[in-house]
């Protein structure tokens, strides 16, 4: 099992350093400058100046071949040409991001990390609560669907589950807010929790906050702002986890140990959970993993549809600032977690299915 | 056909000498006979009518067509969805503004499929070297989410309907050079490529007259349901105003426009857009799981 941990990690290197050059040219593919591009064209020279050098604009992109070259014309000692060959845009930016360092947002002046940390839990909070409503309705609907295939829920369910993965999210969130909260005052519409109210700041998560605090009123306020974002964003995993669950279990409920299961006089609710549902469930961990990219992409259109102060939201006020280091370390933060994500479901995946795990 | 005469119970169908029917025309069948592609043939037609003769029927500038007097009304007999912030009749721009979506979908998937179709077969044709060097950067490009990497493409390419089609497509590439891929990989090791070889047909043309054929039904399967995801990515873009511009009668521009008018009860002005992408969506994605079951030659039996 450690043996196959430690392969799945080192094959996973080669992606990673792809991802960190791609987001890397990402800025070279701006049309123009990007220093002036970031700043206006009303910037200063000083501070067009000053963003280069901070982005180490100035220098070449993947391996600086000037230093060795002086080394070889003898113009500087073999060491500092080696070294040389090194200080490049890419190797600086990969350098900066190993150390832990994420660079400044160009309008705020603020490091980013800071900036990271706490947009991070509101988005993580929202994606942890979107994904428990998504399993929480969708492997019931999957089950009670297979279990009484071709019956009026079946139907229902499944052309739901339909519609649910060709909505767009945004309009889903748009639609939810005119109903439960313009209409009906049920919920509110935007932001975590109401602005006359703090919060000690532990974890950053709102709720687990609010319980550590003892304070059952924000908790209570914290779970309210939470509920239409949530859903939301959680439809369309919802959607894709039921068909999926129902697939799943239909495929099962043909094996002949069900029969046999049936045959010895269990009740249908032991084979069901018991010997079905513990088998169905391999694909549907996977496809459960594999929804988790989307959420985090989707966050961006939920969170900005609802004011939620996440990343999601600041990736797109970070675009439309044109604040483009932000929009860099936001997409490589989402895609490396999305990657640790997919590594711990096949992992997950190797421990539940002994046949990948020994091959 | 002299047998059947002399069938003495069912004269109508003799299995024996049964009409030679086309693969396609076998497809066709079964794929008529399936509900819900039926209804994702009904919404796709609507929308193809509405698009193409859109502009004939009606000729529309969005830059002429406000009418401060009409300002946000609620759907009437005079304006059947009613009227946005500007005094535009929605129904009107909602019909104009299928052509974009579509068009997105068309050009952005036709990207992929061009640049991953070719990337994907050369890859699984020419294996080795090759292979590992395309499939390792579709696996980069892969590691993104996709809708994260169409913004973040049309963030630094700038807004606009051209790189939304750009953007789109550069996410299409590698499905399907991973689907092209695995499907030259698992033909040529038919018997039918083995003996091609052996008769001495020409790497070349077995490439393009007995590979390619046989990928097509699983590339037409995930073209159809990649205009669905086109069309959904698209209207995101549009909505967050990455998109197509305003005034233009894009659908996600749209709601981008008018969604703050929702807080005064004009829910017309963000049911209908909507709406129109969901059916949109909805009916690519029903052809297309109709097509696969259709297309899928084990199903024939």
């Amino acid at each position: 099992m450690t043996k196959y941990i430690i392969r799945r990690l080192i094959s996973l290197l080669p992606t990673l350093l792809g991802v960190t050059l791609l987001v890397f040219m990402f800025i070279h593919l701006i049309p123009g400058d990007p220093a002036v591009v970031m700043l206006g064209e009303h910037a200063s020279a000083e501070n067009v100046k000053r963003i280069r050098q901070q982005l180490g604009l100035d220098k070449p992109l993947l391996l600086n071949f000037e230093a060795p070259a002086q080394a070889l014309r003898g113009e500087i000692g073999i060491g500092e040409g080696v070294k040389g060959l090194f200080d490049s845009q890419y190797l600086g930016f990969l350098g900066r991001l190993l150390r832990g360092d994420l660079g400044r947002s160009v309008h705020e002046k603020t490091p980013i990390a800071d900036l990271l940390k706490l947009k991070f839990p509101a988005t993580i909070e929202l994606s942890l609560l979107s994904m428990a409503f998504a399993i929480a309705v969708g492997i019931p609907a999957g089950i009670v669907s297979a279990t009484r295939r071709n019956s009026i829920f079946d139907g229902l369910s499944m052309v739901g589950s339909l519609i649910g993965v060709s909505m767009p999210i945004f309009w889903l969130g748009l639609m939810l807010i005119y109903f439960f909260g313009v209409k009906l005052g049920w919920f509110p519409t935007y932001g975590r929790l109401p602005v006359d109210l703090s919060l000690e700041r532990v974890t950053g998560l709102y709720t687990v906050d609010s319980i550590l605090a003892g304070d059952v009123r924000a908790l209570g306020l914290a779970l309210k702002h939470l509920v239409m974002p949530s859903v939301a964003l959680g439809t369309i995993p919802m959607a894709i986890i039921a068909r999926m669950t129902r697939s799943a279990m239909l495929e099962v409920l043909q094996e002949d140990y069900i029969r046999t299961a049936y045959a010895k006089g269990l009740s249908e609710r032991t084979v069901i959970i018991r010997h079905a549902l513990k088998n169905a469930f391999l694909p549907v961990i996977t496809i459960i993993g594999l929804q988790i990219g989307g959420l985090l992409a989707g966050a961006i259109m939920t969170e900005t549809v609802f004011s939620w102060p996440g990343v999601g939201k600041w990736v797109y006020d970070a675009i439309l600032a044109r604040d483009y280091p932000v929009v860099q370390v936001a997409v490589l933060v989402i895609t490396l977690l999305i990657a640790l994500v997919n590594l711990l479901v096949d992992i997950s995946y190797a421990f539940l299915n002994p046949k990948i795990r020994f091959e | 056909m002299s047998e059947t005469t002399f069938s003495p119970v069912d004269t109508s169908v003799d299995w024996a000498v049964r009409k030679h029917r086309s693969l396609w025309g076998d497809a066709w069948r079964r794929l008529t006979s399936l509900n819900t592609a039926r209804a994702g043939m009904v919404i796709i037609s609507v929308l193809l009518v509405g698009a193409l003769l859109a502009p004939v029927v009606h000729h529309y500038d969005p830059k002429t067509d406000s009418s401060l007097r009409d300002r946000l009304k609620p759907p009437s007999g005079e304006h059947i969805l009613g009227t946005d912030n500007l005094g535009r009749d929605v129904l009107v721009r909602l019909i104009h503004g299928a052509r974009y979506s579509l068009l997105v979908g068309i050009i952005s998937v036709g990207i992929g499929l061009l640049i991953g179709g070719i990337l994907g077969l050369l890859a699984g044709f020419v294996g080795r070297g090759l292979d590992n060097l395309i499939m390792r950067i579709m696996d980069i490009i892969l590691a993104f989410p996709a809708m994260l990497l169409a913004i973040a493409i049309v963030a630094v390419r700038g807004p606009g309907l051209n790189n939304t089609m750009v953007a789109v497509g550069v996410v299409f590439v590698p499905i399907f050079a991973r689907l092209a891929r695995s499907m030259v990989l698992s033909i040529r090791e038919q018997d039918y490529i083995t003996a091609a070889t052996c008769v001495g047909v020409s790497r070349f043309r077995i490439l393009f007259r007995h590979i390619l054929p046989n990928t097509l039904s699983p590339i037409i399967v995930q073209s159809t349901l990649g205009l669905g995801s086109a069309i959904l990515w698209a209207a995101g873009l549009g909505f967050l105003g990455l998109g197509q511009q305003p005034p233009k009668p894009e659908w996600g521009a749209m709601l981008s426009d008018s969604y703050k008018f929702l807080a005064k009860g004009a829910w017309w002005v963000i049911v209908p857009p909507g709406a129109a992408i969901m059916l949109a969506v909805l009916g690519f994605n029903l052809l297309g799981d109709g097509l696969r079951d259709a297309l899928d030659p084990r199903m024939q039996t």
